[in-house]
């Protein structure tokens, strides 16, 4: 399995430790434990986009060497259904022995805060039975979502959310290789569009270039608004004029022809209130309300039913808005 | 145990397959190419087109009547890919222990546009290598062609089935009915093979739903059938909204042959046009959301209890939110469910393209779909060169390039 060379995130993604940008202490520390060969359970708390998952490749690369996809098994918590399927994943991989010098495999464990106490207690156990042939990386946001028991039997290394400085540093090495240029306004955009989430800013940045093969500030903003479309903006002010029904057929466009889940439907609706026309202690207001029908979203059967739902409130607003 | 009718009926032989002559008599000729130790240019055949048209009938019959031995895969099966190089590949590389020399397999990859993809990376590769060194025939089964790989397509004879014509599912419904010793109206199957629209299996479906059991199947059972649900829902639409207590609304859900998941789509879509207050609007939403939620736990959690919570919160719960006048409105059948099932394709295009991309670059299907599909499709609509060169290594069929294509015209404006 060769990995993806036109996609910049995997283009280039460190290989080594020392390539990684950002995290200094954290990564002095993973690499006296590949110095060393020795490496215990690991938790990797932090952000998205912070290097939890390249820190894990890059451990698995330096220390197994060409082989180490023979190795290296990466589940992903969200993905994978149910904590019976990771468990019988880790069963077939760590029948076998790991191939080359050194004595254990590595398992990645991505998203492991997806995973409910009970199927962490199940991990647990699994951790426990293979802990002689394999070493687990559990990758999460929040160290506190995971529970003690296995906490305690990790070493856990917290990952910061990236700076200007450290998307920067990163992005050059890009613009160099790509040969194309970046300017110091455009890095700033970037940082604040995508977060601090390396994996957002690279994709910015390899859209951006598609567009243009100087990137600045202007061309970030245009990627970002041709990313993410002035429609729900014009649903949200149809509904906040009283046009709910026109409101309700952009909402289907969305659905339908944009194919775009409720989930980040209700995403995009969050991030557009800050831009909307109205007094600032209601869009608190609203952004309550919309936290209300995303986690309605995961309870209910239809999420069309859902949006139509938060859409009527938006109405209710504006219509108390103009009396 | 019942027989469903349309296994019962099933073609045994390749002339008893109704309404595809063209294609019987391409894969008759591809599946020759396969005897007396040959192998055809072509060592697959991709069967496609709509649901219940007789693709995989059509195999099946094959191989039966060649004596070939029969090997089922589903491509959007998980363990399929597992399994694929080896069970597939060595299927069709060798002969058959039991049947001799002159024995073949016939390998059946079913929905072939459903290629399970992300535990297997590569799925579409694992079929191209199978394809390339088989000696033994294979046939795809899908529904689009176009959503297969190039590549694939390339070493596949392509057969198209289309949608059967109302005579001929006349004809076959009236086969059925003799066997079953029933007597049909003439009229009666026509109106069935109508709604049915080329799908045969589900004609029969239908046929067997109304007819079983009956000596005669007259025009008024169909009819009657099908047009009493439609007069009950607006009868329904239009009381609810007047009634005045909770019990009177909650009995109208139940003179109604409609499950509440059913019901609640025909609320959804009228309710709302008859309100001229937006409080009354966002209180109604409020009882059909909360009405949704109980249907999801349902549906999740196969707690069919909850049900009548469901169906008082859409009907008591709708009603007595109003206080403002109503509106004359016509009703209307919902749109949003035909709009939905349209979605539910495109849904499946983006999750695959999703699946890939996560699969490629250490991801989650979500991250992937949130954080990678916006961008790749920016990159899509203005940098061919770079789209291509993705869309190869994505191996990405056609569906899935247009979607991440689409939408050109209205983004083009706002970036000028």
């Amino acid at each position: 399995m060769v990995e993806a060379e036109e996609i910049w995130v995997e283009k280039y993604r460190p290989k080594k430790l020392s390539e990684i940008v950002g995290q200094d202490e954290v990564l002095n520390r993973l690499q006296s434990f590949v110095d060393k060969k020795s490496l215990p359970h690991l938790l990797f708390a932090g952000p998205p986009g912070s290097g939890k998952t390249t820190a894990a490749l890059c451990i698995a690369r330096e220390l197994f060497g060409e082989g180490w996809r023979q190795n290296f098994l990466e589940l992903n918590a969200s993905d994978e259904r149910g904590i019976d399927t990771i468990r019988n994943k880790v069963k077939d991989y760590a029948r076998t022995r790991p191939i080359g010098d050194v004595p254990y495999k590595i398992i990645l464990l991505d998203e492991s805060d997806a995973l409910t106490p009970d199927a962490q207690h199940a991990l647990r156990r699994t951790m426990e039975m293979y802990t002689h042939t394999c070493r687990f990386i559990l990758d999460c946001n929040y160290s506190s979502r995971i529970i003690e028991p296995i906490q305690s039997r990790c070493a856990i290394f917290r990952f910061r959310r990236l700076n200007e400085n450290n998307i920067g540093q990163y992005l050059k090495r890009i613009a160099r290789a790509e040969k194309l240029t970046l300017t110091q306004d455009g890095i700033k955009a970037i940082t604040y569009v995508s977060e601090g989430d390396m994996r957002r800013a690279t994709n910015v940045f390899q859209a951006a270039a598609a567009l243009k093969r100087k990137v600045s500030e202007k061309a970030v903003y245009e990627v970002s608004a041709a990313a993410h479309p002035e429609d729900v903006r014009q649903m949200l002010e149809l509904a906040l004029e009283g046009k709910f029904e026109q409101a309700r057929d952009k909402l289907y466009d969305l659905l339908v022809n944009q194919g775009l889940a409720g989930e980040d439907i209700l995403g995009q609706v969050h991030r557009e209130i800050f831009n909307l026309k109205i007094p600032e202690p209601v869009k608190v207001k609203l952004i309550d309300k919309v936290g209300e029908f995303d986690f309605r979203l995961t309870e209910g059967a239809s999420e069309r039913i859902q949006l139509e739902a938060a859409l009527a409130h938006f109405s209710l607003i504006g219509d108390r808005l103009r009396s | 145990m019942l027989e469903p009718w349309a296994d019962k009926y099933r073609p045994q032989k390749l002339n008893e397959v109704v309404g595809q002559a063209q294609a019987v008599r391409t894969m008759l000729k591809w599946a020759e190419g396969w005897g007396r130790g040959g192998r055809p240019q072509k060592p697959a055949a991709l069967l496609y087109g709509p649901a219940g048209t007789g693709k995989t009938a059509t195999a099946a019959a094959l191989a039966r009547e060649f004596g070939w031995d029969l090997i089922e895969l589903n491509a959007s099966d998980r363990r399929t890919f597992n399994v694929i190089q080896k069970v597939a590949g060595t299927a069709a590389t060798t002969g058959t222990l039991f049947t001799g020399a002159a024995g073949k397999r016939l390998v059946v990859l079913d929905e072939a546009d459903n290629v399970y993809g992300r535990a297997d990376r590569g799925g579409y590769r694992a079929i191209e290598q199978v394809l390339k060194q088989a000696s033994n025939p294979v046939v795809l089964i899908a529904n689009d062609q176009y959503s297969i790989p190039w590549t694939i397509r390339a070493l596949c004879v392509l057969i198209n089935f289309r949608r059967l014509t109302q005579d001929s599912i006349v004809k076959v419904l009236g086969q059925i009915c003799k066997a079953e010793k029933i007597e049909a109206e003439p009229l009666a199957l026509n109106v069935i093979a109508e709604a049915a629209r080329g799908d045969l299996r589900s004609a029969i479906n239908d046929l067997q739903a109304v007819a079983m059991g009956k000596r005669r199947l007259m025009i008024k059972d169909v009819v009657v059938y099908r047009r009493d649900k439609e007069i009950n829902i607006f009868e329904v639409l239009s009381q609810l909204m007047h009634a005045t207590s909770s019990k009177q609304a909650r009995g109208l859900l139940w003179a109604l042959d409609r499950p509440p998941d059913d019901a609640i789509d025909w609320i959804s879509e009228n309710i709302p046009r008859m309100l001229s207050e937006p409080a009354d609007l966002e209180r109604v939403y409020d009882a059909l959301s909360r009405a949704d939620i109980f249907l999801g736990r349902i549906r999740r959690r196969q707690m069919y209890g909850m049900m009548s919570y469901a169906g008082d919160l859409m009907t008591a719960g709708v009603a007595l939110s109003r206080q403002g006048t109503l509106k004359y409105v016509r009703f209307q059948a919902p749109s949003s469910g035909k709009l939905m099932g349209r979605t539910r394709s495109t849904r499946a295009v983006r999750d695959s393209i999703a699946k890939k991309i996560a699969s490629r670059c250490h991801t989650s299907s979500g991250e992937a779909r949130k954080h990678f599909l916006p961008y790749m499709s920016v990159i899509f609509r203005h940098d061919k060169k770079a789209a291509n060169r993705i869309a190869e290594e994505l191996e990405l069929g056609d569906a899935e390039i247009s979607y991440l294509t689409k939408g050109a015209t209205r983004e083009e404006s706002i970036l000028k």
